[in-house]
């Protein structure tokens, strides 16, 4: 067990490695997405530099003085009017790239006034960085408007993948002219991978027939039950520690609960916020909660530690065992609550997508009901899981009775070496 | 969709592959050692096209066009297309048949540029012109035309002012009178235009990949449409370039142009590194590199005088065996004539005539007719023949001697000529057999140019000014 | 991050089943000059007849040009991947895409693979003067200068152009013939048919005529801004150092360094950087690892110098005269020359 666990906690630190920027490391890569809405536009701005550009940037502060700046090198006329694009949120990450160099994603989102009462004909280019090699790509979205003469979709999935198809160009469009008029809009898509998925799930609740409804039910199930199934978060850790302490068939199932019922709320919060704002951009908020489930993860583990270490220096006074039990008994359930929340907190983003497709086409309450059954079905993993440990631990338990001396050293271990996948988690998801 | 779904994860697995390739490239490209061009084309010395015909409005005369720095842009922006100063320009006529010309039309060019050294690369000109010597008119080439005969040299036109490039409407209000005002004559009788025309050359250049594993559904296009090139167009009586001075008894001439240009020496103690003039390239019969030629000789073929050409063997097997010819045989299933191909080699070496054995039972354009040449000196070589005894024709046959008009291509070369679809027919055997192959009768599909000729010297089509993109 | 399964495959199938997209819309302005045009056209090409190994071949060598142009690396991933096609299509005696595969390696400072693709092109192509062109490179690079010079003659007796006069003035250059090394780049940029060409010939002549420190610093912050390779950083921190910002050239070393460590790259550029700025005993391990590849005037003196750095004068000194032993008199080489003599007076 110890053994399977550690090749597991290899995998969750290996899973952390960045891969090499996707383009070259010299490159600066720009995307803008318009949207276009009845009274503006919004505009999400992003640059992706490559670990050279990077390095030679030392004059970045802050994200949002960045993208004032950068707001300059922006140029958009609506028949004849000058559009002002004003910073509304400013976000950087640094994923490291090759040799472990930081590169930089600095993503600016603006607002800029425009009534579309007509029929308006708008023109946008920009130049930033414009001597620098890289992509660059602009779409255009209408939201409750019409808007033609412009791609409505990043096919960099906004400087995330790259085509890399040998018989067409790099794209290079550093200007686009668009009409837009008041109409039916785009289908309102959240961008990003998120955005693609969601459109998976648009085709599954789209035509919901009953039969269409309850394969979805059943296949939300599936794929919680799956996504438990994988190592990652605190799955392993619960099982370790059920197997590790002296767990029940009750705590199995305690604990299997306590992760449907986070991962739902969680879910739905995060949805929910998505959906109403597109300020949030969904990967740093899940960012941190990755950071906030490992360091709860780890938290659970010094406590357990500290109690493991006070029965255990007990233990060699009594030369019994027995009495640590009762003392430990509130702990060790909190310790699970905890652990099961720290298994359901970072939501999976597939149930997302799922949620947010529902959300999409009106169908708000169908999601909740799949983000629901997504939950079971985690549970229903987890629990299995548990019991399955609980019976084996059972079953071969007194076999392992002459090594006691060692099981006494397991909770110990346990608790040791749950708190070390804890710190594991948040630094990993820290330098995602 | 299923076949783009297939296209889509293949390209997320070539993807995937790409990252790991570059990956492994290092970061620092750009340094010590010198990155210098290297795959730098050099279009103002690379002929394009050269044409030889009775001119029809004076048949005493014969009018000779050959053209450079083939696809130019008029896009009316900064971008001009001057001729080089340090390479020779020949119109060569070899009339007795020897392979090595009697007579070379030889061009050299000088710039005369007025813009001062403020902004060496901008303003092609100040303002509208609208003579040749428009003050506007800030950069300018002159040119000398000299006719060499073996040792003996005569300059026929010094300080010729050649036409400039047509950079748009509102630089060039009339093109047609400084087209007029850039031509000059020739003593004896003749005239000469050097300037810029529209690409008299007509075809669907696709024709060739899909000849090279396509089909031919796709063409009919003018792919040269709107592109302008560097003309030299000159008109001499034909008592000029006969042999011996008389066109009745040698009808005959061969035409080629090719490019000289001046090279550099590397070995050390010479005062100037200037080196010899070598020739960069070679033009007679149309589309030789694409119907005949091949990658691996192109590059020996450019640089070879025609006297040569019987010495190269490579070449020799392409025109008694052309790819081509097997080509369309796999993708059409039209069998490929019997090899070698004599009746090729009449076309394109030797001129048809019954006098070399050839298959073709005609005397057409061969020097081998013309009364005083020496047919042992006579040396099969690739160029334009051309019989100047043949009358002009009322009503041209743009398939020319295929289509029934002796007046056509191969006989000379008239610019409304529909070379393409002459060359695949004779590639398939049309000219053995004297029939057309009717599956390829289309070609093309390309069957004029789209700008109408001149019916006046010098014929060609006065330089787009429209980019050619902008139609 | 997103390392879940059946995210994935949701994303597959929504990729699958999306309508393919033109990478280029029509509404959109693409910056474009004569070799982007020139690959453009063969794209459209290969589109029709995948099957052609010479448009493979001449795509994959645009590629290269458009790196060396364009500075965007991205470029020699696609000429990898254009030139393994032509040669899978037509594995023999397959000239042009010898030609790209040599450009590559010379432009991916592989001298000596270049040097072995030169000689394949040249028995493939003998009259073709991009072959030579790709065996001067790297013949030059590697140091054989006599060879060097064979191939440059006959490059330039076969297409005196653009290609070969730049060549031959980088050839009188290192044999310290500048007035014939200006005259070829003036011949150069006569024969130049295209703005970058043109651009590369012009540079050319300012960097032999030497720029005024205002110039210095114009020109190299542009292209620092431009491509941050190290060779033109060390220009820059030059520039920077002369105008008296020291803080900020050595910022431009740093940087260059940093980059050089990480991700590799030219063990040359490295060891001078290194021997300047940095640790002398990485400067030499950094030139004698080149060293050891290619014996030439360029490695003579990075050796010369990063032993000077070490204080190992007396043996500099034997390095520092193959280093001009052709002629060279490149000020930076001169710099290292004088102060191996003054430690040795």
């Amino acid at each position: 067990m110890r053994v399977f666990l550690l090749v597991v906690f290899g995998m969750l630190l290996m899973g952390g490695v960045a891969q090499a920027h996707p383009l070259s490391n010299l490159s600066v890569n720009h995307y803008d997405g318009l949207r276009v809405f009845p009274d503006r536009v919004e505009l999400r701005s992003v640059v992706d530099s490559a670990e050279i550009p990077t390095l030679q940037d030392r004059d970045f502060v802050d994200a949002r003085k960045r993208c004032a700046e950068r707001a300059k090198s922006l140029n958009a006329m609506a028949d004849e009017q000058e559009l002002r694009f004003e910073v509304r949120d400013a976000d950087v990450v640094r994923p490291p790239g090759e040799a472990g160099l930081p590169t930089m994603r600095l993503t600016c989102e603006y607002t800029a006034f425009l009534p579309v009462r007509g029929e308006v004909e708008v023109t946008f280019s920009d130049s930033y960085l414009k001597d620098k090699p890289g992509w660059r790509e602009i779409t255009v979205a209408g939201v409750d408007v019409a808007v033609s003469g412009a791609p409505a979709e990043s096919i960099t999935n906004e400087l995330r993948t790259y085509p890399s198809d040998l018989l067409s160009s790099p794209l290079d469009v550093r200007a686009v002219r668009f009409v837009a008029k008041p109409g039916e809009g785009t289908v309102i898509t959240p961008p990003g991978v998120l955005g693609e998925a969601t459109k998976a799930a648009v085709g599954l609740v789209g035509n919901l027939t009953p039969v269409v409804g309850i394969g979805a039910v059943l296949l939300s199930l599936v794929l919680g039950a799956s996504h438990a199934a994988l190592p990652g978060h605190g799955k392993t850790v619960m099982a370790a520690y059920l197997a590790g302490s002296r767990g029940t068939r009750r705590d199995a199932f305690l604990v299997g609960a306590t992760v449907t019922i986070t991962h739902t709320a969680g879910v739905l919060v995060l949805g929910l916020l998505l959906s109403v704002s597109s300020v949030i951009a969904g990967e740093s908020v899940l960012r941190w909660l990755g950071v906030a489930s490992g360091l709860l993860v780890a938290v659970i583990g010094g406590v357990l530690l500290r109690s493991a270490v006070r029965s255990r220096g007990r233990m060699r006074h009594d030369h019994g065992h027995g009495h640590g039990h009762g003392h430990g008994h509130a702990h060790r359930r909190a310790g699970l609550v905890g652990m099961g929340v720290a298994g359901g907190l970072v939501p999976s983003p597939s149930a997302l997508v799922v949620l947010l497709g529902a959300i999409a086409l009106g169908r708000t309450w169908f999601g909740v009901v799949l983000v629901f059954a997504y939950g079971l079905g985690m549970a229903a993993t987890l629990t299995a899981a548990g019991l399955l440990l609980v019976s084996l631990r059972d079953r071969f338990g007194s076999r392992l009775a002459r090594f006691r001396k060692y099981a006494d050293f397991t909770p110990l271990g346990t608790a040791a070496l749950v708190m070390l996948v804890g710190v594991g988690l948040a630094t990993r998801a820290l330098a995602g | 969709m299923p076949t783009s779904n297939k296209q889509r994860l293949r390209r997320g697995a070539i993807a995937a592959a790409v990252v790991a390739v570059a990956a492994a490239i290092p970061a620092a490209q750009a340094s010590s050692h010198r990155e210098a061009p290297l795959i730098a084309a050099d279009p103002a010395v690379d002929n394009t096209d050269v044409y030889a015909f009775t001119s029809p409005d004076r048949p005493d005369t014969v009018t000779l066009v050959a053209n450079w720095f083939g696809l130019q842009e008029p896009n009316g922006g900064p971008n001009f297309y001057p001729w080089a100063t340090d390479a020779r320009y020949d119109l060569n006529i070899d009339a007795d048949g020897d392979a090595m010309p009697e007579k070379v039309f030889r061009f050299t060019f000088t710039t005369d540029d007025r813009r001062g050294g403020k902004s060496p690369t901008f303003l092609y000109n100040n303002g509208p012109v609208t003579s040749i010597n428009d003050d506007n008119l800030l950069f300018r080439q002159n040119y000398n035309l000299e006719l060499i005969e073996g040792s003996k040299t005569t300059p026929l036109v010094r300080n010729g002012r050649a036409a400039p490039s047509n950079t748009g409407p509102a630089s060039f209000p009339n093109f047609a009178t400084i087209r007029d005002q850039a031509t000059s004559k020739i003593p004896g009788g003749g005239q000469v235009y050097v300037g810029p025309s529209e690409d008299s050359f007509f075809l669907d250049l696709r024709v060739f990949d899909l000849l090279y594993g396509g089909n031919l559904k796709e063409v009919n296009q003018d792919t040269l449409m709107g592109y302008n090139v560097n003309t030299i167009a000159i008109q001499v009586p034909k008592t000029m370039l006969a042999l011996k001075g008389d066109p009745k008894r040698n009808p005959v001439v061969g035409v080629w142009s090719d490019t000289e240009k001046r090279s550099l020496k590397l070995e050390p103690g010479r005062a100037t590194p200037q080196g010899d003039f070598v020739q960069v390239s070679r033009l007679g019969n149309p589309l030789v590199n694409e119907v005949v030629s091949s990658a691996p000789i192109k590059d020996a073929f450019n640089g070879l005088q025609p006297v040569n050409d019987a010495k190269v063997q490579a070449l020799l097997d392409r025109v008694n065996d052309p790819e081509l010819a097997r080509l369309i045989q796999q993708i059409y299933g039209i069998p490929a004539p019997k090899t070698p191909r004599a009746d090729l080699v009449e076309i394109f070496l030797t001129g048809i005539t019954t006098k070399a054995g050839g298959p073709i039972k005609a005397d057409l354009n061969s020097q081998l007719n013309n009364a005083d040449v020496d047919p042992k000196k006579f040396a099969p070589s690739e160029m334009l023949r051309l019989n100047m005894s043949t009358p002009v024709t009322k009503d041209p046959n743009r398939l020319g001697v295929l289509g029934g008009d002796l007046q056509g291509f191969p006989n000379g070369r008239r610019l409304a000529d529909d070379v393409v679809d002459i060359e695949i027919q004779a590639v398939v055997g049309a000219a053995q057999t004297g029939k057309l192959v009717p599956a390829l009768a289309k070609g093309d599909r390309v069957n004029k140019n789209d700008v109408r000729f001149g019916d006046k010297f010098p014929y060609v089509g006065l330089p787009s000014n429209r980019a050619v993109n902008s139609n | 991050m997103w390392k879940t399964i059946p995210l994935l495959a949701a994303v597959l199938a929504v990729a699958a089943c999306a309508s393919p997209q033109a990478a280029t819309p029509a509404a959109t302005q693409t910056a474009s000059h004569a070799l982007q045009r020139n690959a453009e056209s063969l794209q459209a090409k290969l589109r029709r007849t995948p099957q052609d190994a010479a448009a493979w071949a001449q795509l994959g060598a645009t590629h290269v040009e458009l790196a060396r142009v364009t500075f965007d690396p991205q470029h020699y991933s696609r000429a990898e991947r254009a030139l393994t096609e032509s040669l899978r299509l037509r594995p023999e005696s397959n000239g042009e895409a010898f030609i790209g595969r040599g450009a590559l390696a010379n432009a991916k400072h592989d001298f000596a693979s270049a040097r072995d693709w030169g000689q394949r092109a040249v028995s493939a192509l003998p009259d073709n003067a991009q072959a030579q062109g790709v065996l001067v490179d790297a013949l030059t690079q590697l140091g054989d200068d006599a060879g060097a010079s064979v191939a440059l003659q006959r490059m330039l007796d076969l297409r005196p152009g653009v290609a070969s006069f730049t060549r031959a003035a980088y050839h009188f250059e290192l044999h310290g013939r500048v007035d014939d090394a200006r005259e070829a780049l003036n011949r150069a940029l006569e024969s130049a048919s295209s703005a970058d060409e043109k651009d590369f010939c012009r540079f050319q002549l300012d960097e032999l005529k030497g720029r005024t420190n205002e110039e210095a610093l114009e020109v190299y912050r542009g292209l620092v801004a431009k491509a941050p390779s190290p060779d033109y950083l060390v220009k820059y921190g030059r520039a920077l150092d002369k105008a008296g910002m020291p803080d900020e050239a050595r910022a431009q070393y740093d940087l260059a360094l940093q980059q050089l460590r990480a991700l590799g790259g030219d063990d040359l550029t490295a060891a001078l950087i290194a021997a300047d700025h940095g640790d002398p005993a990485e400067a030499l391990r950094f030139a004698e690892k080149e060293w050891a590849k290619r014996q030439s005037v360029f490695t003579a003196d990075a050796v010369a110098w990063a032993l000077q750095a070490n204080k190992r004068s007396a043996e500099a000194l034997r390095y520092s005269d193959r280093a001009v032993a052709l002629g060279w008199r490149d000020p930076e080489v001169l710099r290292h020359r004088e102060a191996i003599l003054g430690s040795l007076r």
